[in-house]
């Protein structure tokens, strides 16, 4: 019984550090090269789920992506692959005029709920806690938790993104819907991105939702985001004032915009709670990404060059957990980017006052640390395992600083 | 039952390492050019540039230094600076050769940001390979004025000593 209570407890904690982030939910959206390609082209179709406009891995559990050609017909995208940041799949571009590809990912079901202020240690003035999944509220530990607390939603999420390609730059025909159930529609034309006021309408199946339901918001970077709310007409204008790539994203504006599904008063509550009770049903969300054009911009001029080395690194920092002498460790993922124009070489170089790291760290399992170098070719990324061999004699302990350096050089 | 407490208690954790890892940032660079080629006359002394960016949208702390510390006369105008998201910044390369150096010379111009945050940190560096040609002079003196003055004043008192000597 005790270990029970203490495995509730656990999961308790984790579930509250986990709410820290999902209080600001993934987005999903949809990632190419370019807006204008050429005829011919194979272009790369990317998913991936993040904040701010960083891919942060593919989007799990249910996703699809469906193509819209030139003549209208439609076609799926099949999966091609995946790695750590994104789900993949490409098309030819072999008509003349404009393609939409839209993509279609359903989320795992969340619960929000109001525990009361006070009830999450990390985040004492926020009352909401969220699970996700099948959760047996039996089992709960509910002791910080308000008298009133109650189920606020039960959501599952999807998530609808949309991107368009053109082989002749010519965007006439992004101004319409493809379809997507919630849908982001530019009203102006696209290829003026990130040079003034943009409007745009979010549509409900064809439909716009009631006045001051729906938010959008466009976010260029972690820095630079502008919102605005959805009239009566689901229309908005973003001031969209800085040159470069944009994803446009929507959200309800309250707890009670939500609008597929109902509210059920017999989901759990306190004893103190007499409201209406929960919003069970669907949460909708859409995402456009518009990108700066990059070729051919019939409307003003734009290059931006490349510096010859420009090179990733993630994650920051390498976190082996605890271990003894004569362990080795859970395989630990770096990816290399590689976003300049030249093809690099990397090798490393790892520093410590210890040794721990300087004679114990190995690459995709059979290198040595100093024994390794890869190429990475100008717009690919490379995914490298690393692992932590402590030696049988090694002496120290508590935690070991040390520092792993990634050299690029173009080759 | 403890089964299932057991089972909240691995998928909750899952959910956050799934989260934790998903907020960690990448640590980026990007430099121009990708080397340098420098051809010099010793006496000379020549600056080449370089373009330092933070691809990253965190601002980040960076170094410039010559691999090689052996040659001691590369100087760097910053070494050390920072970079807001998406900033650059150009640095001067300044090559200062002693007037023994003559030769061909190899380093590399290194370029690295690291943010320590304590543990094992991952940092990200750029080498630009720099090939270095000096040359011997091709003046046979050099054409300092003040040195030029001292050697006519040498000439005007050897002069003068030698018709005093005549006059004696």
């Amino acid at each position: 019984m005790e270990n029970s209570k203490i495995f509730v407890i656990f999961a308790m904690l984790c579930v509250v550090l986990c709410t820290a982030s999902v209080a600001s939910a993934h987005s999903t959206w949809i990632e190419t090269d370019a807006m204008c390609v050429d005829l011919g082209d194979t272009v790369d179709v990317r998913l991936t789920e993040g904040h701010n406009f960083i891919g942060e891995g593919p989007p799990p559990f249910d996703v699809s992506a469906e193509l819209v050609d030139p003549s209208g017909a439609r076609t799926p995208l099949n999966k091609t692959g995946e790695d750590d940041l994104y789900w993949h799949s490409s098309f030819d571009a072999d008509q003349i005029g404009l393609y939409a590809i839209l993509g279609r990912h359903v989320d795992e079901t969340w619960w929000k709920v109001y525990t009361g202020p006070g009830s999450r240690p990390d985040r004492p003035d926020y009352p909401y806690t969220w699970f996700p999944g099948d959760v047996n509220w039996d089992e709960i530990d509910k002791t910080n938790w308000a008298d009133d607390w109650h189920v606020v939603r039960y959501c599952k999420p999807y998530k609808y993104s949309k991107a368009f390609v053109s082989t002749n730059c010519n965007f006439y025909g992004t101004d319409s819907a493809f379809g997507q159930p919630l849908e982001i529609i530019p009203l102006d034309d696209v290829a003026t991105i990130g040079t003034g006021d943009f409007e745009f309408q979010v549509l409900w199946k064809g439909r716009p939702l009631p006045n001051g339901t729906i938010k959008i918001t466009g976010t260029k970077d972690r820095e630079t985001k502008v919102s605005a709310i959805c009239d009566g007409e689901g229309k908005a204008t973003l001031p969209l004032n800085s040159s470069g790539d944009w994803l446009i994203t929507t959200s309800v504006t309250n707890d009670t915009a939500y609008w597929d599904g109902k509210y059920d008063d017999t989901l759990p509550h306190g004893d103190a709670y007499t409201g209406p009770g929960g919003f069970v049903g669907n949460d909708h969300r859409a995402a456009l990404t518009l990108l700066q054009l990059r070729k051919y911009n019939a409307v003003a001029m734009h290059a931006e060059i490349r510096p010859g080395i420009r090179f990733s690194v993630t994650p920051t920092s390498l976190d082996f957990g605890e271990l003894d002498p004569g362990d080795t460790s859970d395989p630990k993922t770096v990816v290399l980017q590689n976003t300049g124009s030249k093809d690099l070489l990397i090798t490393m170089e790892v520093t410590d006052t210890n040794g721990l790291y300087s004679e114990g760290l190995y690459i995709n399992t059979h290198y040595f640390w100093n024994e390794f170098e890869t190429t990475v070719q100008n717009g690919n990324h490379v995914s490298l395992d690393t692992e932590l061999r402590v030696p049988e004699d090694f002496t120290g302990s508590g935690e070991m600083q040390g520092e792993i350096i990634f050299w690029a050089e173009a080759i | 039952m403890k089964l299932k407490i057991l089972s909240i208690g691995i998928v909750s954790l899952l959910c956050c390492l799934l989260i934790s890892t998903s907020c960690v940032y990448a640590i980026g660079i990007g430099v121009n050019p990708t080397k340098i080629e420098a051809e010099i006359e010793n006496y000379e002394s020549i600056q080449k540039n370089i373009t330092v960016s933070n691809p990253e949208n965190i601002g980040l702390e960076f170094h410039v230094y010559a691999e090689n510390e052996s040659i001691d006369w590369i100087k760097i105008s910053d070494p050390k600076f920072s970079l807001q998201p998406n900033q650059k910044k150009e640095v001067t390369i300044f090559f200062t050769p002693h007037t023994e150096e003559v030769g061909e010379f190899n380093t590399k111009i290194c370029i690295v940001t690291l943010k320590s945050d304590g543990g094992f940190n991952i940092g990200s560096g750029v080498k630009i390979p720099t090939h270095i040609t000096i040359k011997k002079t091709t003046t046979l003196l050099p054409l300092d004025p003040i040195i030029i003055a001292l050697i006519i004043t040498g000439l005007l008192v050897i002069l003068i000593c030698i018709s005093r000597f005549k006059k004696s």
